[in-house]
C-alpha cells in the first residue's frame, strides 16, 4: 500500500513538474506546413548594417494527372540586422514554416562578398537545422536576389538549373562546386585563403529581344565564370577563364577541358584533356624552399583545321611541346596573380606543411605575405597525345589514295 | 552478499555492459577532445591508451583472484579495514553519484541541442528517470540480456555511418605525423582513457559477475575491438571535417554523419545515430545507479536494493537538474575536472588498492 | 409496499434436482439407469448366456459411441454361443471366465465401483452390469466419425509431410508414435475439467528432457480447476504463469513434424482431445520465426528467409510509427523530391499525419477481424470492393494521403509473413503503442518504445529459459540455427538453454 502511494505521488510531482509548459512540444509541424526551400540568396542590404535574405522554393500542386500539377516558384527577400533576423521574419511573411534541412545552394551577393564572409555564414554554420553540405557560390554584376529572380523559368527552377550547371564543370574545368565545409577548412587555417566559384548572368541569343517586343520576359541564363578570391575573408578579385583554369591546374581539379594549338602553317587544333595528374613538390635544401609543380596530362586530337599530316612523330611531338607551354602559361599566369595579391589559393603552404612538418615552423608564420611571395616555383609539364577517333588524317589531304 | 545464481551475468555481458557504457561519452567526446589536444593527429591518441586498459584489466584480475565472490564493498573492508574502507566507499559513491548527475544531464541537453530545440530538458530527464526506475527493479540481469541485443544494434548503426562516411574521408587531413605530435598525442590520450576506465566500474558490483577468471582471455577480445571502434571513430570524425571543425562542435560524430551522402540515397541520417544514442543512454544511466546501489548496500548491510530505486532516481534527478547553469559550465566541467578524477578514481586509486593488498598479504 | 413476507414462495416443479451422489451407490443395473437413463441415447440389452434364461446379465452402452458390429461379433456371439460358457452356474463363473478369455476381446476391465463403471460407459465402452456380484466388465468398443488425417489449413510447405493433428487424442498419438519410435517417448494422459473430462497428453523424450521442467509441467496442470476444457485457452494459461506482457509463451503448431522435432530437442508438449492443436514448452523467441521449409531447403537460401523473416517483424513493427516520426519531425531525413511530394499530396487532407496512420491501423483491423467472418460466397466481391473503395475514394476524397496508404498496406503484407498467428497478434498491438510514441516526439519516442519492447522481450522467462535465448545466455552462443540456419553437420548440440540430460545429439 505505501509502494503504491509513494509512486503515485512521484507520477504526479513530475507531471506537475513538467507541465507547466503549454506549449511542450513546439517541433512538431506538419509535413505540408514546411517550406522546404534548397537556395537561398544572402545580400548587403541598403540599411546601414543590415542583410538580405531571400528565399525561393517550389509549390506544387498536385493534381489528378501529371499534366495538371502546376509548378510555381515562391520568392522572398527579408531584411534584419542578422541572418537569423531576417529567418524569424519569413514567419510573419511566408504561409509555411522555412525548413532549412534540405538546403543545397548559398548564393552570395557580390557587395555581401566584399564586406567579409563569416558574418555571412556564421548562421547557417551554427544552425541545427542546416548543414554542412550545400554549395556556395558567388554571384557577380548583379544582387543574389536578382540572380534568383532572373535565372528563375517557369520549368526550371534555381537548383535545378544550378545543379546541371556544376555536373557539366568537368567539361571546361573552369571552375568547381566548394561545399560549405571545405570553405570553412580554408578559413580557419591562415595559411590558405578561400575561393569560391562564381557565375554570372548572361543574356540569351538576340532573337529573344524580339520576344520581348512581344511581350515575352527577358531570359538569363547562369554561367559559371570561374571562382572569386578571397583575403581574409573579403573579396578581392576575380579568376576567370584561363587563370582559373590555371588555378584547377595547380589544385588538381581538371578532369577535362580544351587546348588550342597551331601547327606550322597556323591552321588550329583542338585537343581534349583526357586526365590529368598534379603533384605539388616542395624541397628544402640548405633553408631554401622551393617548389615543383608537375603536371602530366594526356589529351586526343579532336579537331583540325587544316590539311597537314599531324600525325608523323615529329609533328606530334611538336603538338605536345605547344601543349605543354599554354598549360605552363596557364599555370605560371595564375601563380603570379596569387603572388602578387598575397593570397595563397594554390594549396602551396599545405604541401610544405605535409611533406615538412617540422620545418614549417619557421615559414607558417604570416606564410601568405612573406614567405609565399618569394618562394621559387617552378612547373614542369610532361604530356602525351594518345589517339584520335574515326578518321586519322583530316579530310581534303588525299593521303589515304597512293599517288 | 552471495547472490544467487539467478541474479549473477556472465563476464561477456558485463564486458559487453561496458562496451555501451563507453560507446556513449565516446560517440560525443572521444574525437572532440582529442581533435582540441592533438589536432590532426588525434586519431593516434586510442593507441596511446590501450596499454591502460591492459593494464587495467590484469589488474582486476589481480585483485579479484583471491575473493572470487566479493563486491568491490567488501574488497574495501578486507584491504583496508573496515572504518577505511567505509571511508573510501563513500568517496566513491559520491563520486559516481556525480558522474551519473552529469551523464543525465548531458544526455538531455545533448537531444535538445541536436534534434529538438524547443523543448524542455526536463521532459526528456523524466522519461528516461521513470523508465529506469521501473526497469532496475527487474535486476541487472534483464539490463544485461537487454545490452546483448543493444549492442549489436549499436555496432551495425555505428558501421553502417562509417562506410557510408568513408568517401568523404580524406587522408590529407589526418596528416603529416611528425616526432612533434607525440606529446599532443599523449595529452589527448588522457581523455580516452577516462572513458575505458569505466571497466573498473563495472567490476564494482563483481559479486554478481561470474567466471572472473577469464577476464584476460575475453577482455584482451574486447579490448581490441573497442581499440579499433575508436580508431574509427575519430578516423572518420577528423578525416571528414577537418580537425580544425571537429574541435569546436560539441557533438563531433554527430556533425560528420551529417556530412554523409552515399550513392546520393542515403543523406540526412543523423537522426537514426540520434536514436541510439538514447537507447545506449538508457543502460549506462541504469548500470551506474546499479553501482551505486549496490555500494550504498554494501555501506549499510542492507538486503536488496528495490526500495532505495524510486528515492535515488528523484535524487538524481534534482541534482542533475541543478548541477550546472547551461551547457557551457557542463562542457567545462566535464573536461576539466571529470577526466583527470575518472582517472585517478578508475585507474591510479586502484593501482594503490593492489598495492596496499600485496603488502598486508591479503591479495 | 417491500413487504418481505408477501414475496412469492417458489413453485414446486422448480425445485431442483440433485444429482445422484455416485460415491454411495452400489453397482446394480438399476442403479445405472437411475443415473444414465435420461438420455436417449442409453441403451440396454439383455444378455442369456449360454441362452439360458435364468442366466442373464445386462448389456449396457450408449448408442453412437460403439462399434455395433464387434459388440454382435465378439461379445454377444459367444456369451450366447461359446463353448466356455456351457456348464455355468452362477455369475461367479461367468466373470471368471470371461476374465480368462472366453469372450474375444483384447480391451477388458473389472470394475467394482459405480462411477468407474459410468465414465466408462461414456467413454464408448460396452458395460456387462452383473448384479448379485456387484461387478461390471467393460469392454473398449469406442468408434465415432473423426475427421481424416488431412493437410494442415495454416501452415503450408511444398518440401514436407502434409500431416497435421485431428480431434481424436488416440490419433495424434499414433501420428507421433510412427514418427518418433524410440521406446523412450512417454505419453503421460492425465483428465482435466470437471464435466468435460479431457484428457491431456504430456509428451517427452525420457532421457533428454529436463526432469525440472516435466515435474513442473505436471505440477501446474494438476492445478487447473475448471468445469470444462473447450477452449485452449484454459490450459494456455495454466502452462504459463508469469506475464507475458502480450507476447505468446507457448508455441502452438498444427503440423506433426514441427512438434515432433521439437520433442527430440528436448522440449515437452502438449495435446489435448478435441483440438487439433499441440503445444510446445518452453518456447523462445526462435521458434516463431523457424518453419520446416527452411531445413528442406538449401542452407544459405534458408538462411536468406530467416533473415528476410526478421526483417519483416521490425518492418511491421516499426514502420507506421518511424514514418509518423520523420515525417512530422525530421523532414530531412526524407530525399527533398520525395518531401515536395509528399507534401503536396497532402494538401487537403484534414487529418494530422499521426491521424492518419491510426485511422489506417484501425482500418486495417476491422479489415482482418470482418475478413474472418465473410462468407465465402461472398469474399471475392467484397475483397474487389474494398480495394477499390477504400483505396480510391478515400485517396481522392482526400481523407487520407497516397502515402500513408501505402505504408500500412506494406506493414499489413509485412505482418503476414510471421510463420506464428500469436506472435504476429502480439506485434499488432505494440506497433500501436510505438506509433503512439512516436506521434508524441518523434524518434524519440521510438528509442523509448524499443526499450520497452526490448525490456518485455528480455523479462519473459519460461520454465526458467529466457525469451531471448540464444541470442542472450550465459554460455558460449549456439548461432546454428537462430537467424541463420548452418548445415546440418554443424548441429551437434541440443540447446543449451533446455539444460537436458544430455547435452550432445546422438548420446
Amino acid at each position: 500500500m505505501m509502494k503504491k502511494i509513494m509512486r503515485l505521488i512521484t507520477v504526479c510531482l513530475m507531471i506537475i513538474h513538467i507541465s507547466g509548459c503549454e506549449k511542450i512540444i513546439r517541433e512538431r509541424a506538419e509535413i505540408e506546413e514546411h517550406l522546404f526551400i534548397r537556395t537561398v540568396g544572402l545580400d548587403k542590404a541598403d540599411h546601414e548594417d543590415c542583410v538580405n535574405m531571400t528565399i525561393i522554393s517550389k509549390i506544387v500542386e498536385a493534381g489528378a494527372t501529371a499534366e495538371a500539377t502546376r509548378k510555381q516558384a515562391y520568392i522572398v527577400t527579408e531584411e534584419g540586422r542578422t541572418l537569423f533576423e531576417a529567418n524569424r521574419k519569413f514567419n510573419a511573411v511566408a504561409s509555411k514554416d522555412v525548413f532549412w534541412g534540405h538546403l543545397q545552394y548559398i548564393i552570395i551577393g557580390e557587395a555581401a562578398a566584399k564586406e567579409g564572409l563569416s558574418k555571412y555564414l556564421d548562421f547557417i554554420i551554427r544552425d541545427h537545422e542546416t548543414r554542412l553540405t550545400p554549395n556556395v557560390l558567388i554571384v557577380r554584376g548583379v544582387t543574389a536576389r536578382e540572380a534568383i529572380e532572373k535565372i528563375n523559368t517557369k520549368e526550371f527552377i534555381v537548383s535545378d538549373r544550378l545543379k546541371s550547371l556544376f555536373e557539366n564543370h568537368d567539361e571546361l574545368s573552369i571552375s568547381e562546386d566548394m561545399v560549405l565545409a571545405e570553405i570553412i577548412h580554408l578559413m580557419d587555417h591562415d595559411y590558405t585563403s578561400v575561393y569560391i566559384p562564381c557565375i554570372q548572368l548572361v543574356h540569351r541569343t538576340p532573337w529573344e529581344e524580339i520576344m520581348e517586343e512581344l511581350g515575352g520576359k527577358k531570359e538569363y541564363d547562369p554561367m559559371l565564370a570561374g571562382y572569386a578570391v578571397f583575403k581574409e575573408g573579403k573579396l578581392i578579385g576575380y579568376l576567370t577563364e584561363h587563370l582559373s583554369r590555371g588555378l584547377n591546374w595547380v589544385n588538381d581539379k581538371v578532369e577535362g577541358g580544351v587546348i588550342v594549338v597551331e601547327d606550322d602553317r597556323g591552321n588550329q587544333i583542338s585537343l581534349e584533356i583526357i586526365d590529368a595528374k598534379v603533384k605539388k613538390i616542395p624541397k628544402i635544401k640548405e633553408d631554401n624552399l622551393s617548389i615543383i609543380i608537375e603536371v602530366e596530362m594526356s589529351s586526343n586530337i579532336v579537331d583540325y583545321e587544316g590539311k597537314e599530316d599531324i600525325f608523323k612523330e615529329e609533328a606530334l611531338k611538336d603538338l605536345e611541346n605547344k601543349q605543354e607551354k599554354v598549360i605552363s602559361e596557364e599555370i605560371e599566369k595564375a601563380i603570379e596573380y596569387a603572388k602578387e595579391n598575397g593570397v595563397d589559393i594554390l594549396g602551396i603552404g599545405d604541401a610544405v606543411f605535409h611533406k615538412y612538418p617540422v620545418e614549417w615552423n619557421a615559414y607558417k608564420d604570416n606564410w601568405q605575405e612573406d614567405a609565399f611571395k618569394e618562394v621559387p616555383i617552378r612547373v614542369s609539364v610532361k604530356s602525351k597525345i594518345n589517339r584520335s577517333y574515326v578518321i586519322k588524317e583530316a579530310i581534303g589531304s588525299q593521303s589515304g589514295v597512293k599517288k | 552478499m552471495l547472490a544467487p545464481d539467478r541474479e549473477k551475468i556472465s563476464l561477456k555481458q558485463a564486458l559487453f555492459l561496458f562496451l555501451t557504457a563507453v560507446y556513449t561519452p565516446a560517440v560525443r567526446l572521444a574525437a572532440n577532445y582529442t581533435a582540441i589536444e592533438a589536432n590532426h593527429a588525434g586519431w593516434l591518441c586510442p593507441l596511446a591508451s590501450f596499454p591502460v586498459l591492459v593494464i587495467l584489466l590484469w589488474l582486476i584480475k589481480s585483485i579479484y583472484m583471491k575473493h572470487k565472490t566479493a563486491s568491490f564493498s567488501d574488497l574495501l573492508n578486507i584491504i583496508l579495514g573496515k572504518l577505511a574502507g567505509k571511508i573510501v566507499l563513500m568517496i566513491y559513491i559520491v563520486y559516481i553519484t556525480l558522474l551519473l548527475a552529469l551523464y543525465v544531464r548531458y544526455y538531455a541537453e545533448r537531444l535538445v541541442t541536436s534534434t529538438y530545440p524547443g523543448i524542455k530538458i526536463q521532459l526528456f530527464m523524466v522519461v528516461m528517470l521513470v523508465m529506469v526506475a521501473y526497469i532496475l527493479r527487474k535486476g541487472i540481469v534483464i539490463i544485461a540480456r537487454m545490452n546483448e541485443i543493444i549492442i549489436i544494434f549499436l555496432t551495425f548503426v555505428f558501421f553502417l555511418l562509417f562506410i557510408f562516411l568513408m568517401p568523404e574521408i580524406e587522408i590529407n587531413k589526418l596528416t603529416p605525423i611528425s616526432y612533434m605530435d607525440i606529446l599532443p598525442v599523449m595529452k589527448g590520450s588522457l581523455g580516452i582513457t577516462a572513458l575505458w576506465i569505466y571497466i573498473f566500474f563495472i567490476f564494482i558490483f563483481s559479486d554478481r559477475i561470474m567466471e572472473k577468471d577469464k577476464v584476460m582471455d575475453k577482455g584482451l577480445g574486447i579490448s581490441v575491438f573497442l581499440l579499433l571502434v575508436t580508431l574509427f571513430l575519430i578516423i572518420s570524425s577528423i578525416g571528414s571535417l577537418g580537425a580544425s571543425i571537429i574541435s569546436r562542435t560539441p557533438l563531433s560524430f554527430y556533425a560528420a554523419v551529417r556530412q554523409v551522402k552515399a550513392f546520393g540515397i542515403f543523406e540526412r541520417l543523423e537522426s537514426i545515430l540520434v536514436t541510439s544514442w538514447v537507447i545506449s543512454d538508457f543502460i549506462i544511466i541504469s548500470v551506474f545507479t546499479f553501482i551505486i546501489l549496490e555500494m550504498v548496500k554494501g555501506l549499510f548491510n542492507l538486503s536488496h536494493i528495490k526500495p532505495l530505486i524510486n528515492i535515488f532516481i528523484l535524487f538524481i534527478y534534482v541534482l542533475s537538474l541543478y548541477i550546472s547553469k547551461n551547457i557551457f559550465e557542463l562542457q567545462t566541467y566535464s573536461s576539466a575536472f571529470a577526466v583527470p578524477a575518472n582517472i585517478f578514481f578508475g585507474f591510479i586509486f586502484p593501482l594503490i588498492l593492489l598495492l596496499i593488498g600485496k603488502i598486508r598479504r591479503k591479495v | 409496499m417491500f413487504d418481505k413476507k408477501k414475496r412469492k414462495k417458489l413453485p414446486k416443479e422448480m425445485i431442483f434436482s440433485e444429482p445422484p451422489d455416485l460415491e454411495k451407490m452400489t453397482l446394480t443395473f438399476n442403479n445405472i439407469k437411475k443415473v444414465l437413463g435420461k438420455s436417449a441415447d442409453f441403451k440396454t440389452r439383455k444378455v442369456f448366456i449360454n441362452l439360458d434364461k435364468k442366466m442373464t446379465v445386462e448389456l449396457v452402452y450408449l448408442e453412437g459411441l460403439v462399434d455395433q458390429k464387434s459388440i454382435n461379433e465378439y461379445i454377444l456371439k459367444p456369451l450366447e454361443y461359446g463353448k466356455r460358457f456351457k456348464d455355468i452356474e452362477n455369475e461367479k463363473q461367468v466373470i471368471h471366465e470371461i476374465r480368462q478369455g472366453a469372450v474375444y476381446y483384447i480391451s477388458q476391465k473389472k470394475r467394482i465401483h459405480i462411477n468407474d463403471v459410468i465414465s466408462d460407459i461414456i467413454d464408448g465402452n460396452a458395460a456387462l452390469i452383473f448384479d448379485h456380484e456387484k461387478t461390471a466388465i467393460t469392454f473398449d468398443t469406442l468408434q465415432y466419425e473423426k475427421r481424416n488425417v488431412t493437410e494442415p489449413t495454416g501452415e503450408n510447405i511444398l518440401k514436407g509431410a502434409k500431416d497435421s493433428f485431428v480431434e481424436t487424442l488416440k490419433v495424434n498419438t499414433a501420428t507421433i508414435r510412427r514418427k518418433v519410435r524410440t521406446p523412450n517417448l512417454v505419453i503421460n494422459e492425465r483428465i482435466i475439467g470437471k464435466q468435460s473430462k479431457t484428457p491431456v497428453c504430456l509428451i517427452y523424450i525420457d532421457g533428454i528432457v529436463n526432469k525440472n521442467i516435466v515435474a513442473e509441467i505436471k505440477r501446474r496442470l494438476s492445478q487447473i480447476e475448471t468445469e470444462g476444457v473447450l477452449t485452449t485457452g484454459i490450459i494456455e494459461e495454466a502452462l504459463v504463469k508469469e506475464k507475458g506482457y502480450l507476447f505468446p509463451k507457448v508455441h502452438y503448431m498444427e503440423r506433426v513434424d514441427t512438434f515432433c522435432s521439437n520433442i527430440i530437442e528436448g522440449r515437452v508438449g502438449v495435446i489435448i482431445e478435441g483440438f487439433p492443436i499441440a503445444f510446445i514448452v518452453p518456447v523462445t523467441i526462435v521458434s516463431f520465426f523457424q518453419t520446416p521449409s527452411d531445413y528442406s531447403q538449401n542452407f544459405i537460401i534458408g538462411s536468406l528467409t530467416r533473415i528476410l523473416r526478421y526483417s519483416l517483424m521490425l518492418t511491421t513493427l516499426v514502420l507506421p510509427g518511424f514514418y509518423v516520426s520523420v515525417a512530422t519531425f525530421h523532414p530531412e531525413m526524407i530525399p527533398t523530391e520525395l518531401a515536395e511530394s509528399i507534401a503536396a499530396s497532402k494538401q487537403g487532407v484534414p487529418f494530422p499525419i499521426y491521424m492518419e496512420v491510426f485511422i489506417m491501423l484501425i482500418a486495417f483491423e476491422v479489415l482482418i477481424e470482418a475478413g474472418l467472418r465473410l462468407p465465402k460466397a461472398v469474399g471475392q466481391t467484397v475483397s474487389v470492393v474494398g480495394a477499390l473503395v477504400v483505396g480510391e475514394a478515400a485517396v481522392n476524397a482526400k481523407l487520407v494521403s497516397p502515402g500513408v496508404v501505402l505504408i500500412i498496406a506494406i506493414t499489413a503484407i509485412a505482418s503476414f509473413a510471421m510463420p506464428n498467428q500469436d506472435f504476429s497478434n502480439a506485434l499488432r498491438v505494440w506497433r500501436f503503442v510505438l506509433a503512439i510514441f512516436c506521434s508524441i516526439i518523434g524518434l524519440f519516442g521510438l528509442a523509448v518504445g524499443a526499450i520497452l519492447i526490448l525490456f518485455c522481450l528480455a523479462a519473459i522467462e519460461s520454465y526458467g529459459v529466457p525469451y531471448l535465448a540464444p541470442y542472450v545466455g550465459s554460455k558460449s552462443y549456439q548461432y546454428e540455427d537462430t537467424i541463420i540456419r548452418m548445415p546440418n553437420k554443424y548441429d551437434a548440440f541440443r540447446p543449451f538453454f533446455l539444460k537436458t540430460s544430455n547435452k550432445k545429439k546422438g548420446e
